[in-house]
């Protein structure tokens, strides 16, 4: 049986509300570092279970919103759970009677507003199942931070109420239960037990009265005389937060059971009686019946229905409607001017810092210097996001003239990130680009950002190389482009090694593997013995003198394998003879020679940004003495002198084809390629090209090695 | 609301401790100045008995804390907030959560000189299967209404089902027989949402932890739970206990407070008095 592991993500939380006793709860966390949320959701206790629910529902379900980038709140209320204080009362149905009253509404802002707090939370989803429905209900009703409804079993008949003691069943109860008398009775054993007398003939009356009376007098007769024209036990709470919430548009879900008979009640104690009123409100109130299922989805089947109902609520309705409503307050720029990008320098920077996309590569100098070196054929089609003249958002993207063949075969106009896209052997290779967004805005952000790219009709596909796959702003970009109907995809997946950096070499050095720590110490030792010298450069003149060394040392030992080397374009040399200057004077640049004697047997290229070391390249003598190894010595240095410097990280970059990064680093991270497209006779043919093309590799790969 | 006495002085903690590559969560009750010699283990009940009886564990757990008694209460793997899923774990996993759990308190509270497991309905036998495996780590073996024979329990769960299918379907689709065959294959029963089957159910059926000597190397208390007044020994713990001075037992009048019922129970006090009391003893 394949079964999704439970989520591990999780932290414990406690917020206490006005008199003072702590709620505890569970949060459960999206994937990935960030610790800012714009939306969250809060799934409430049902009643008397813990926050878990009935056989772990809430921690099933919550799966659908983490995988979508909203962590979930799972809180007990006072007195139930691991919470503290203590309910009087001491029958089941006064503590369902009261929870269904609101008891705890307070108790619950008390989650919300420390969620804002500590995450800046601003819009939150809740609800949960029965109780938690109704109080996820009540909080919504006059809460505007409240931008969904999520109910599973939603009571809207009072507990307790008299008449529903009376056992006045409603009209989808008995129909349910003619259909069991159907069921049965053709059976032996149930007449058996009828004639015995242990039937339930209250029961058996109730249910066939209406039908024994229509036989007699062919007549349709109500047997609730009594009954008034609003159910008595209708819950008048339920009834006022349901329009009044629906009627703010906002949306809510409401999942039941077909067996539940809180389903049966909503039915007909309460969309029978406003039906014409409710059908108005299809756009934002949605229901869905699990068939066959009870009040707890206690089946594996139910609940992948759930989730799967959830999954599409979440991205049709709640995400795209409220990041849509957020992004009216936001103003947008579009930057398609080279000196407007050039004047953005401190905006981009500031924004930069603030981002969980802090990145070498995404700093204004790299960007531009990449601008001035490959502009040809390109246009800028940047997009900024501001809130109150304050930058929140710069989506660096750009646009090919001209049209290019897809896969060879199909017409594409293509968006696609700064610094990427040129041309085979004249790549940078700037991974970590991304989206910038100020963190925990980047829903919505991505969201407004779409929407302005989507106004324009001039592209067919937007591509984004090398992005962090578990960075918010991807993940946010993906719920974005899937609640607006595009189509986005992962194309190519590839890791980047990096060592997380321990506070002492030595510590480093105990965590690698034994041969290879054997390697590196020789490899020391035997430099120290050989008198070699390592120099960083410090002035122009040393930046001059060692990127001719580094570049001479690269392409020597590249170009002899036949290949072009990193150095060997004009487009790739322009824009590291420019980019250095201007990475040295803002103290990022990393560059280091190894001399034996006199002689340069390596020399590394390394940037230094944000805690961050990035290796970027190297270029060494491959040496007769085996034990005294230029590549090995190179990364020995550089990591003993970001560890010095207090760094945490040590970044290899893209792995490719260099099994060696794996020597040195433990950790990985996945850089991915994303395609956003219209889902159009378009995209259809790009993928029929890719597949065609994937196919004729195959072959082609096959037919050359029968013939080799 | 009130808040409870133990309130006051209570140091609690909720948190997460590593287990392989799954995590187990775990709630220390704790006071501020307590000098205890014995802390105590709580082994929760399967499924959704641990559920209705949760409150009852917490409030236990602080009252005794309160009285400078710590109590770790923790969720297996497979339940609660505990990684992994329920049909991927049985009575072994359990055991060694329950392993994992003894050596957290021993870690946070050095200064104990016993530890005592308390185990509750499928619970005791999971405490009793740890006490065999820990040996004299374990000082003391508390068990509320024992599960003694895992065959017996299984068929007081399909007979829940039987009712499920009837409330849901309005017949018995699947007999108990046709079920406990399904779990013989290796199929799966789900009753309220937990499957039972695989090697928690062939585990459960093959326990003989009442007759395993190890468990008995210890001062056991075992009480029975009766709603009613008349509620006296049964002749298997009469005769467990014959064999076994160690144990105490007792027949306790308590609510079923790990079913749903009309009532709502925060707390088992009949239980929680013989427990203490037995918990002193221990100490004397």
């Amino acid at each position: 049986m394949a079964r999704e592991a439970l989520r591990l993500n999780a932290a414990v939380h406690i917020s206490r509300g006005p008199e003072g006793f702590g709620n505890y709860g569970i949060l459960d966390l999206p994937d990935g570092p960030a610790d800012r949320f714009d939306v969250a959701c809060v799934l409430v206790s049902a009643g008397i279970k813990p926050r878990v629910a009935p056989h772990r529902l809430y921690r099933k379900l919550a799966a659908e919103f983490t995988a979508r980038g909203i962590p979930v709140l799972r809180l007990d209320f006072v007195g139930m759970g691991d919470s503290e204080g203590e309910l009087p009362e001491t029958s089941m149905e006064d503590v369902y009677r009261l929870v269904q009253s609101g008891r705890h509404l307070v108790e619950v802002r008390a989650a919300m507003d420390q969620l804002q707090a500590r995450h800046g939370t601003r819009r939150f989803l809740i609800g949960g199942l029965c109780g938690g429905a109704i109080t996820g209900l009540l909080v919504a009703e006059n809460d505007p931070r409240v931008v969904g409804l999520y109910s599973i079993g939603m009571p809207v008949v009072l507990v307790g109420h008299e008449s529903t003691k009376k056992g006045e069943l409603t009209e989808s109860r008995l129909e349910a239960e003619r259909q069991v008398i159907r069921n049965k009775a053709l059976r032996l054993t149930t007449w058996a037990r009828f004639l015995t007398f242990r039937s339930d003939y209250r029961l058996l009356w109730s249910v066939t009265r209406g039908t024994l009376w229509r036989a007699l007098t062919g007549k349709r007769r109500t047997f609730s005389d009594a009954q008034p024209e609003l159910p008595p036990d209708l819950d008048p709470n339920f009834v006022r937060a349901f329009f009044r919430l629906a009627e703010q548009r906002v949306p809510s879900l409401l999942l039941f059971g077909s067996n539940d008979h809180h389903l049966w009640e909503y039915k007909d104690k309460f969309v029978a009686l406003w039906a014409r009123r409710i059908a108005t409100l299809t756009e934002v109130v949605h229901t869905h019946i699990v068939e066959g299922a009870n009040h707890i989805l206690g089946d594996p089947a139910w609940i992948a229905e759930a989730r799967a109902v959830t999954g599409r609520w979440l991205d049709a309705q709640v995400l795209r409607v409220a990041n849509q409503r957020a992004t009216l307050a936001l103003e947008i720029e579009e930057v398609r001017d080279e000196a407007r990008f050039l004047q953005l320098r401190e905006e981009w920077t500031d924004l930069l810092a603030r981002s969980a996309s802090n990145s070498v590569t995404l700093t204004w100098e790299w960007l531009t210097t990449w601008w001035q070196v490959y502009k040809a054929g390109r246009e800028l089609r940047i997009v900024l996001v501001r809130e109150g003249g304050r930058l929140i958002g710069a989506a660096p993207m750009l646009m090919r003239r001209g049209i290019r063949l897809s896969h060879g075969l199909v017409p594409t106009r293509r968006l696609e990130l700064l610094a990427s896209g040129e041309a085979v052997g004249h790549a940078i290779c700037s991974d970590y680009i991304n989206w910038i967004i100020e963190n925990g805005r980047e829903a919505e952000v991505s969201t407004a950002m779409l929407n302005q790219y989507s106004q324009h009709r001039d592209w067919d596909e937007m591509v984004l190389p090398d992005v962090p796959i578990d960075s918010p702003a991807v993940q946010a970009l993906q719920a974005a482009a899937r609640a607006n109907g595009l189509v986005c995809e992962e194309l190519e997946r590839e890791a980047c090694p990096y060592i997380v950096l321990p506070r002492s070499w030595d510590g480093y050095l105990q965590a690698l593997g034994s041969s290879h720590r054997y390697r590196v110490r020789r490899a020391l030792r035997d430099f120290e013995a050989v008198g070699g010298r390592y120099v960083v450069a410090e002035t122009p003149e040393q930046v001059e003198e060692m990127m001719r060394i580094l570049i001479d040392l690269h392409q020597a030992r590249w170009t002899a394998k036949g290949e072009l080397g990193a150095f060997g374009s004009k487009w790739r040399l322009g824009f590291h003879k420019a980019l250095m200057p201007l990475a040295l004077e803002k103290g990022w640049l990393r560059l280091g020679v190894l001399y034996a004697g006199e002689q340069a047997i390596g020399a590394i290229y390394n940037l230094v940004y944000d805690g961050r070391v990035y290796f970027y390249q190297s270029g060494i003598v491959p040496q007769e003495s085996s034990t005294l190894r230029p590549g090995v010595l190179l990364h020995a240095h550089e990591i003993t002198a970001a560890v010095e410097a207090g760094c945490r990280e040590y970044d290899f970059l893209k792995r490719g084809e260099s099994q060696y990064k794996e020597s040195w680093a433990r950790e990985s991270r996945d850089l991915v390629r994303l395609r956003i497209a219209r889902p159009s006779m378009h995209n259809t043919l790009t993928h029929v090209a890719r597949r065609l093309r994937t196919r004729a590799g195959i072959v082609k790969r096959r037919i050359q090695a029968r013939w080799s | 609301m009130s808040a409870s006495a133990a309130a006051m002085s209570l140091r609690e903690e909720a948190f997460f401790t590593p287990m392989g590559a799954d995590r187990l969560f775990m709630f220390l009750h704790d006071a501020e100045q307590s000098q205890a010699s014995v802390g105590v283990v709580l082994v929760h009940a399967c499924a959704e008995e641990k559920h209705w009886a949760h409150r009852v564990y917490v409030n236990f757990g602080r009252s005794l804390a309160a009285s400078g008694i710590p109590v770790l209460r923790f969720d297996v793997r497979g339940e609660g907030e505990s990684s992994r899923e329920f049909e991927d774990v049985d009575l072994d996993t359990r055991i060694e959560d329950t392993v994992a759990a003894v050596q957290t308190l021993a870690g946070r509270r050095p200064d104990l000189a016993r530890i005592v497991l308390l185990g509750h309905r499928t619970g005791s036998m999971v405490a009793a299967g740890a006490a065999a495996r820990l040996g004299a780590q374990v000082a003391g073996l508390a068990l509320w209404d024992p599960v003694y024979d895992g065959r017996e329990y299984l068929l007081q769960v399909l007979r829940q089902h039987l009712a499920t299918q009837m409330a849901t379907f309005g017949r018995v689709t699947t007999s108990r027989e046709e079920l406990l065959r399904q779990m013989d294959d290796g199929g799966w029963v789900y009753l309220e949402g937990y499957g039972f089957g695989g090697n928690f159910y062939r585990q459960l059926v093959a326990s003989q932890w009442v007759r395993d000597p190890r468990v008995f190397e210890r001062p056991v208390l075992i009480a029975e739970v009766g709603a009613t007044a008349s509620v006296k020994l049964s002749n298997r713990l009469a005769g467990l206990a014959a064999v076994h001075p160690q144990i105490t037992p007792v027949a306790v009048r308590e609510a079923p407070f790990w079913r749903e019922t009309r009532d709502y129970h925060r707390s088992a006090p009949a239980l929680g008095r013989v427990t203490r009391a037995w918990l002193e003893k221990l100490c004397a």
